[in-house]
């Protein structure tokens, strides 16, 4: 539905307003699995992603009429930058994989590593956000 | 932290210790256990390319460091103690120690850590200059939108330390009394970034850092009671929030024409002044929670009262709520069962009296200046009564039925305007259905109608043409000509829930979920509201072989609206 309330001579030409559709998908996946590959070493694997996007149209926008279009010289009426700015989507992913390792009953090795990946690229207040991180890790296990 | 925070965990720490190892002494027969576990090791961190977003909760810092866990489980008779600590690094630091003696008493205490990396807001999507023609040659006009950054190097982040303790004591007897006492403390230091903005002869927005230091602590003490059929709660919980740091101060703008000079000052507020700014209130909470419950042959009530306070103690405002619930269920014969429940809530916020000082009275050509003194009014005060009837019927061990219906009312005392007493009204039905055929499938169907009178639409967003008034008046006449309304809410709500759980062996199982639901709104006078919502799940848990084990979830959440765009046609 569009509705513009134009009126006369006057420098004041009120507002109007046109339909939008606004959409949103998010899709989360995550998977491990564990395998107890001896009575000795156990491993594990596990992974998770997620893409969210949302999106706005302006579905009938109307015509500016020629009286405002004339009048106010300075303004161009393009809306396109809306749709545009409306546009986020993200990408986010971690994946890991670990291992222990028993070297004795009481002393054990680990070792494992994740890393976590993001793809932003809309950049509207924060800049580009995209960007990885990694981690790993090893160490000892004493039990007493 | 503070030395004082730290002088509290030590202590609550040692009053754990002291409460479990006090306990009545034990036979040198009684069984014992005792385990120490300790991890000795490292990680090494790297980053690449905007690291502060996907490392939000990492301290951001490339490169290796050592680390350190240290875990104990032990019993002895019938005291159990546990430890855990773990260095990650000197920002994230967790150490719990809990214990339980006899089923009498019962504690834990707790400090966990962590950084926070903050993004900062560049504002470079805050640039733009009023063009003065359709090609938007320069130089422009006056009228502007610019930012600063007066901390571009600013690393912006904090430290999060949290203190918690539970006690629980059990004292011997038949009426079965428990004694619960919890405290909880959140302190946040570190640096973060706050925005200026000033307006009026140009929009200029500066971005300044400042200190964090926000300390929040909450406390709960109460009792349980059951010494017949009849149970008895009390919990006084008691919350407040202080920040330490310093207020930040900003040189507000000396209001003048850009272009040409002219002093603007009488139409702003603040004008070249150093102004504090971003000052958060001193906030305190009080509450009493009192639940009783008892059974009387097939029936079972349930009720509580809830009553609470909380205040801005900086600038003296309070809100007030009182709320009860009642529950009853009984099963009149073994197929079916009813559950009715009613609930009123009532919430008084303080109305907030802005005194702002006369306008236009630097303008030579007002003769007199303008008062823009006005009072909030808030939208939070408002009473809400619920009620709702629920029916089971299950004929046989495979099915079960369900029908329910629920009706709820919200007055809000001043919305849209003063004393209004607008409502929003709603009938909630639903009809449900369970099948279990054998141990190794269930299926859950459910259909839901929400209908919904007057969910408060926002009015008068629009505005119509017919500016008659000379400026300045004509801000008056703004008023006048709004018009129209616009919603996110519907009226009404069809919906379908479906759960289907599936194991066809003791190695696998399945299990898929579907929500979707439709609301509509054509009671407004700008938009027929259609919102569509869609929520597939899917989760499996596969174990072939002792060795393998796999498990896994899929989720997605559809949403679709349809509104509203506005844009402004004026000429300046």
């Amino acid at each position: 539905m569009v509705n513009a309330t134009v009126g006369g001579e006057q420098e004041h030409y009120g507002s109007f307003f046109a339909q939008t559709e606004y959409e949103s998908k998010a899709l989360t996946l995550s998977a491990n699995i564990l395998f107890l590959a001896t009575q000795k070493l156990n491993l594990t694997l596990s992974g998770s992603f997620i893409n969210s996007k949302g999106t706005m149209d302006i579905t009938d926008m109307t015509e500016v009429p020629d009286e405002v279009f004339d009048n106010v010289a300075s303004a161009d009426y393009d809306y396109t930058p809306i749709i545009d700015y409306s546009d986020l989507a993200y990408t986010q992913y971690q994946l890991s994989f670990g291992g222990e390792y028993k070297i004795t009953e009481k002393v054990s090795f680990t070792a494992d590593a994740v890393y976590y990946d993001l793809t932003d690229d809309e950049g509207y207040v924060y800049g580009i956000e995209t960007g990885s991180l990694y981690i790993i890790r090893t160490g000892v296990r004493i039990g007493f | 932290m503070k030395k004082t925070d730290v002088c509290v965990l030590i202590s609550l720490l040692i009053i754990v210790g002291l409460l479990i190892s006090s306990s009545p002494t034990f036979s040198q027969d009684e069984p014992s256990f005792s385990s120490w576990s300790l991890w000795l090791g490292g990680h090494y961190t790297g980053l690449n390319d905007f690291y502060k977003k996907v490392g939000e909760f990492d301290s951001g810092k490339e490169g290796a460091l050592p680390e350190v866990l240290l875990n104990y489980s032990g019993y002895k008779g019938e005291k159990n103690l546990w430890f855990s600590g773990h260095y990650y690094d000197s920002k994230r630091i967790s150490l719990e120690l809990s214990g339980r003696s006899k089923e009498v008493l019962s504690g834990k205490v707790s400090y966990s850590s962590f950084y926070r990396q903050r993004e900062k807001d560049l504002l470079s999507n805050l640039m733009v200059r009023e063009a003065t023609n359709q090609s938007a040659s320069p130089p422009g006009g006056g009228k502007m939108v610019t930012h600063e950054d007066q901390t571009p190097n600013a690393d912006f982040g904090y430290t999060r330390h949290q203190i918690k303790s539970d006690f629980e004591v059990k004292v011997p007897g038949k009426a079965k009394l428990k004694l619960i006492a919890a405290h909880r403390s959140i302190l946040e230091k570190g640096e973060d970034q706050k925005i200026v903005s000033m307006h009026c002869s140009s929009c200029h927005l500066v971005s300044k850092s400042v200190d964090v230091d926000r300390r929040t602590h909450s406390a709960s003490l109460g009792f349980e009671i059951n010494p017949s059929n009849v149970f008895l709660s009390y919990m006084f919980s008691f919350r407040s929030f202080k920040s330490e740091a310093p207020v930040p101060v900003a040189f507000y703008d000396t209001a003048q024409n850009p272009i040409n000079g002219t002093d603007l000052s009488g139409r702003v507020i603040f004008s070249g002044e150093e102004v504090p700014f971003g000052k958060l209130s001193q906030n305190q909470k009080l509450a009493h929670t009192v639940k009783v419950s008892t059974q009387m042959g097939k029936s079972k009530i349930f009720g509580s009262f809830t009553n609470s306070q909380a205040k801005n103690i900086s600038e003296g405002l309070e809100i007030k709520s009182n709320g009860g619930t009642l529950k009853y269920v009984v099963n009149p014969s073994l197929k079916t069962k009813f559950i009715a429940q009613a609930s009123l809530n009532r919430i008084e916020n303080d109305t907030v009296g802005v005194d702002n000082p006369p306008w236009g009275k630097t303008d030579p050509a007002l003769e007199d200046s303008e008062q823009f003194d006005f009072i909030r009014y808030s939208n939070l005060t408002r009473t809400e009564a619920k009620g709702s009837a629920e029916f089971i019927y299950q004929p046989q061990r495979k099915y079960r039925l369900s029908f329910s219906a629920g009706y709820q009312q919200i007055k809000r005392d001043d919305y849209p305007e003063a004393g209004a007493d607008e409502k929003t009204n709603k009938l909630k039905f639903s009809i449900g259905g369970k099948y279990r055929p054998t141990s190794k499938f269930t299926g859950l169907l459910k259909f839901f109608l929400e209908s919904i009178k007057n969910p408060a639409p926002y009015n008068l967003i629009f505005e119509n043409p017919g500016k008659n008034y000379p400026s300045p008046f004509y801000y008056y006449q703004r008023e006048e000509l709004r018009y129209g309304q616009v919603t996110n809410q519907p009226t009404l709500v069809n919906g379908v829930e479906l759960n289907l759980n599936l194991r066809p062996s003791p190695k696998a199982s399945l299990s898929a979920s579907l929500r979707a639901s439709l609301g509509t709104n054509s009671d407004i006078d700008t938009l027929d509201l259609k919102q569509t919502k869609l929520q597939p799940t899917f989760s499996f848990n596969l174990t072939p072989t002792p060795k393998w084990n796999f498990f896994g979830n899929l989720s997605y959440i559809y949403n679709k609206s349809n509104g509203l765009a506005a844009v402004a046609m004026m000429d300046g």
